[in-house]
């Protein structure tokens, strides 16, 4: 391959994504990546028109929403969904990304999808700010098994590049079957129904003013908090739905906000 | 999550100490051997940390020994006392490294190993409380059928019944204790007593713990450091540390090997040797056949006896009447062939631990190694034949089944399921070979020089480990590295003179056709010399090949095959290569544009491509070397287009000039070298060549 090439794509690539102020940052962050051209190639970074309301690259002709917000917001039933952002398509590179770190458990594999979500952050939520970053808890069982908590990870990585703080806000309290092993949408909206809760310290998670020196102080403010809640993988978006009502339900700072952002999508 | 017990047995003033996950097994133990007392000194999660200190330990209690004179209680007291003080100041030492190691990729947020150090001998691990009561849940069900007796006497009995099931089942392994549970699929109401029957194992001394990533501390005057190395794959510059929740504390894991499951500092590795001996020694072997039958043997094999007619012939030879013979193979050997073989089948009873046949490619390597098998097969041995590929795995299967129709053969590989069955034949791909601890009594190694093997210490680490003691390694190959000619080639010496001393110095250009450890077949099984290669020189070949220009030599050489309804091979160096080389002979060649194809490893079409190919529906194949091996196409020629390239070393070189002239009706054609600058790699491979047609010609 010629030398060069790497810069090459990404100098061709790039500007389609990202503004002109995002777009020197990330692509630092890109060329710091440890990727190679080919992969450059295949990156399924979502596009432009994507859904605004859960970040599917795919809108529905007319409208700015995807086949699934569109159907949703027909039903009526469920109004409230969580606002979310993703950085890749669930493709098959994505799969083998993931599987690859997730359950093989390559760890080395965490440094590039923490800074893939970092640039995420910067061309989604660049203009936002937030006072928490939690993360989609992993039953004890099934962390005592793997070794790591992927959501974990990427939260404590992203906390310390943004620093913003990183709480574990919830908890696993049923051990449900693994989302990708569930067939249906209902069955996955269904089994995380009380999947999570408060945890008894969360509150207590705040009043630590920091746990480094160079971390932003947590500051109550009067609109409440804006949390960020960060998961691997969004796919029918039952997860992060339930971890975003027991965020909401709970009245113990105000009315908050909360968004999420995964990897894939 | 399961903790390790360190403590000290102790017994008329010596002590040593032992690691256990279930400390009941080791009371019981050693309550059987009078006598011994038995005091903990700690309890840890984290294997690689409990290792570590057991050996620190030890070499503590060693000095204690020597210091006699002492009173029994505080000779007792002090030597605890040592015991405990030597853990607690390692497990400082280890922190200290570690956070000091792990500082900048953790952003000041370090975790450390944790080990707690006992200070009253009351209180006993977690684990054998949660032990005791598994046990008891287990043996209520029991006693509901059963009449009571003795809880104590039971749980021993369910303990004993784990240890002779692990014995018989998974011996000769060395596997994660995830990957142990594969067999309670077969004994489910093992599974309570299935940690503490490998325990007793351990203590019987059949089997081994080990922490799947030993840790160390590596002092030197400069700095110590910690050292982590991977207990299956034994790589050391692979270990990535992190934190753990499976034990909650610091921990490493192994990336090398990663696709095997996962080698973590808290994970056990556990190797449990094979237990069969052969049934003669190999070396009491020697003496009981006497002298004169093994040169009779040698005799009769020379042309053109056969060796599935030799054993229906009565004589000395018929020696093995009584017993089974395994090798039904009714082909023959030529005479060069028998007497290779031959050699081989001696070796295995021989004292050497390891023998190298060189055998040009086409040579019918194969078949040489039948005799050695039957062989350790009839002394009661295992043998694993280790080749670099699945593919060639495959293809073996049915070929030495066939062979050896009374034993089943398992064909290994990544994705097969007959993993985790035993048998007396093996054919494994090398990286399977992991998984394997003293399980063979001989390792057949095919294509020494293929990918894998070449410079990989892992893959030797591995054929090592699954040879019982004693056991033995056959390697086969048409180009040797040098380091194993140099190693079982005994090459003449010579005489140089430097001013006015004289010396002795290894002669590498005098090579012996066989010795005690290498045998050489120079020849193909027809007999004809190998085809020896052109090299031609082409100046900025690449952009010639780019602008289509004409290149003379590789022109002829096609033309010429296309007469004569020969078809060619183009190997490249690299993928990209393809589509221009494709592109250049379509324009040359119009008439033959839909007979041009070209392959490479990733290439989804791949084994149509090659099946077409040898159905002589494509004339030219451009290819990567990818099928430098392993492919035979009776009337061929071959090409090398840049064969300067790194890729393409002496060994590659000389099996893709190997491809040409195999069959017995055209065993000559052309190989053609293109290079575009000077290189050493093919004047090198010519010389092997050309070397091995001289020896062949003798």
């Amino acid at each position: 391959m010629r030398s060069g090439r790497k810069t090459e794509l990404l100098v061709d690539r790039l500007p389609t994504y990202f503004t002109s102020d995002q777009y020197p940052v990330c692509y630092q962050l890109f060329q710091s990546m440890e990727l190679c051209e080919t992969c450059i190639d295949k990156l399924p970074i979502i596009s432009l028109f994507s859904c605004v309301q859960c970040g599917r690259d795919e809108r529905v002709g007319g409208t700015s929403h995807c086949r699934d917000c569109v159907k949703r917001e027909q039903q009526v039933e469920r109004t409230t969904t969580i606002h979310n952002r993703s950085v890749l398509r669930y493709e098959e590179w994505t799969k083998e990304l993931i599987s690859q770190w997730k359950y093989r458990g390559d760890e080395r594999l965490t440094k590039l999808c923490s800074t893939l979500l970092q640039i995420g952050f910067i061309r989604y939520y660049s203009n936002e700010r937030f006072d928490c970053i939690s993360y989609v808890p992993m039953h004890a069982g099934r962390l005592q098994e793997r070794g790591f908590n992927q959501a974990e990870v990427l939260a404590q990585a992203l906390s310390i590049k943004l620093k913003v703080p990183c709480r574990p806000l919830l908890e696993r309290t049923k051990e449900t079957t693994k989302q990708s092993k569930q067939k249906g949408r209902t069955n996955r909206f269904f089994s995380m129904q009380d999947a999570f809760q408060l945890r008894v310290e969360a509150s207590q998670d705040f009043s630590v003013p920091r746990n480094t020196w160079w971390m932003r102080p947590f500051t109550k403010t009067r609109r409440g908090m804006r949390i960020l809640l960060i998961d691997d993988i969004y796919t029918t978006g039952a997860t992060l739905q339930a971890c975003a009502d027991v965020l909401l339900s709970s009245e113990l700072w105000g009315d908050h906000e909360v968004r999420s952002m995964t990897l894939a999508r | 999550m399961r903790e390790y017990v360190l403590y000290v047995k102790e017994r008329d003033r010596t002590a040593s100490a032992h690691i256990t996950p279930v400390y009941e097994v080791d009371q019981q133990f050693w309550a059987e051997q009078e006598g011994s007392r038995l005091h903990i000194i700690g309890r840890s999660r984290s294997l690689a940390l409990i290792f570590a200190l057991r050996e620190k330990v030890n070499q503590q209690l060693k000095d204690v020994r020597n210091e006699d004179g002492l009173p029994e209680n505080k000779w007792l007291d002090k030597t605890l006392d040592r015991a405990k003080k030597a853990a607690g100041d390692y497990t400082k030492e280890v922190n200290r490294l570690y956070v000091r190691e792990t500082r900048e990729t953790g952003y000041g947020n370090t975790v450390c190993f944790q080990m707690d150090i006992q200070q009253t001998e009351k209180a006993l691990g977690q684990s054998c409380r949660d032990f005791k009561r598994s046990i008891q849940e287990h043996e209520e069900y029991k006693l509901e059928s059963e009449s009571k007796s003795n809880n104590q006497l039971l749980t021993q009995n369910l303990v004993d019944q784990c240890a002779t099931f692990i014995e018989t089942h998974v011996k000769g392994r060395a596997l994660l204790l995830e990957e142990t549970k594969k067999w309670l699929e077969q004994a489910p109401h093992l599974e309570t007593g299935w940690i503490a029957g490998f325990q007793r194992l351990v203590l019987l001394e059949k089997a081994e713990w080990k922490p799947s990533v030993r840790l160390e501390v590596k002092r030197s005057a400069w700095k110590n450091q910690l050292l982590f190395t991977c207990e299956r794959c034994s790589s050391q510059a692979t270990i990535d540390k992190v934190e753990c929740y499976t034990c909650g504390q610091a921990c490493a894991y192994c990336f090398n090997c990663l696709s095997m499951g996962r080698c973590k500092c808290c994970v056990p590795l556990v190797c449990i040797p094979n237990g069969d001996k052969l049934s003669l020694s190999l070396h009491a072997n020697l003496p009981t056949r006497p002298i004169s039958q093994l040169n009779t043997l040698a005799t009769r094999l020379s042309p053109p006896a056969t060796l599935a007619s030799l054993e229906q012939q009565e004589g000395p030879l018929h020696m093995h009447a009584e017993d089974n013979v395994y090798l039904r193979w009714k082909g023959n050997f030529s005479p060069r062939q028998a007497s290779v073989a031959e050699q081989a089948r001696s070796f295995v009873t021989s004292v050497s631990p390891s023998f190298l046949i060189w055998a040009v490619c086409g040579a019918g390597k194969t078949e040489l190694i039948f005799p050695a098998m039957e062989e350790i097969l009839q002394l009661g041995g295992n043998v694993c034949i280790a080749t670099p590929r699945k593919d060639v795995v495959l293809e073996l299967a049915p070929r030495i089944a066939q062979v050896f129709p009374t034993i089943s053969v398992l064909a290994i590989h990544g994705s097969s399921l007959q993993k985790w069955e035993n048998s007396r034949i093996v054919i494994s791909t090398t990286h399977q070979m992991l998984r394997n601890y003293q399980r063979f009594h001989l390792i057949i190694i095919d294509e020494v020089d293929a990918f894998p093997y070449h410079g990989d210490q892992m893959l030797y680490h591995a054929v090592k480990r699954s040879l019982v003691p004693g056991g033995k390694t056959l390697y086969l190959s048409a180009t040797p590295p040098t380091y194993l000619q140099k190693q079982l080639v005994q090459f003449g010496d010579m005489t140089t003179r430097s001013g006015c001393f004289l010396r002795r110095k290894t002669n590498y250009s005098s090579l012996p056709l066989s010795s005690q450890s290498h045998a050489i077949l120079p020849a193909r099984y027809h007999g004809f010399p190998l085809p020896v290669p052109r090299v031609e020189r082409i100046s900025r070949l690449r952009y010639k090949l780019e602008k289509q220009l004409p290149i003379p030599p590789l022109l002829e050489l096609c033309n010429d095959s296309l007469r004569e309804n020969r078809q060619i091979f183009l190997f490249v160096a690299r993928i990209e290569m393809i589509p221009v080389v494709l592109t250049y002979l379509r324009k040359h060649f119009p008439d033959f544009v839909g007979q041009i194809e070209g392959v490479h490893a990733a290439d989804p079409e791949r084994e149509h491509k090659v099946k077409a190919f040898r159905q002589k529906e494509y004339i030219m194949l451009v290819t990567t070397t990818i099928l430098e091996r392993g492919v035979t196409i009776p009337r061929s020629d071959c090409v090398v287009l840049e064969a300067e390239a790194a890729i393409f070393d002496e060994a590659s070189l000389v099996q893709i000039a190997g491809r040409v002239g195999r069959s017995a009706d055209s065993p000559d054609g052309d190989v053609l070298f293109l290079v575009g600058q000077k290189a050493t790699a093919p004047r090198k491979a010519i010389r092997q060549i050309q070397r091995m047609n001289k020896l062949g010609s003798l």
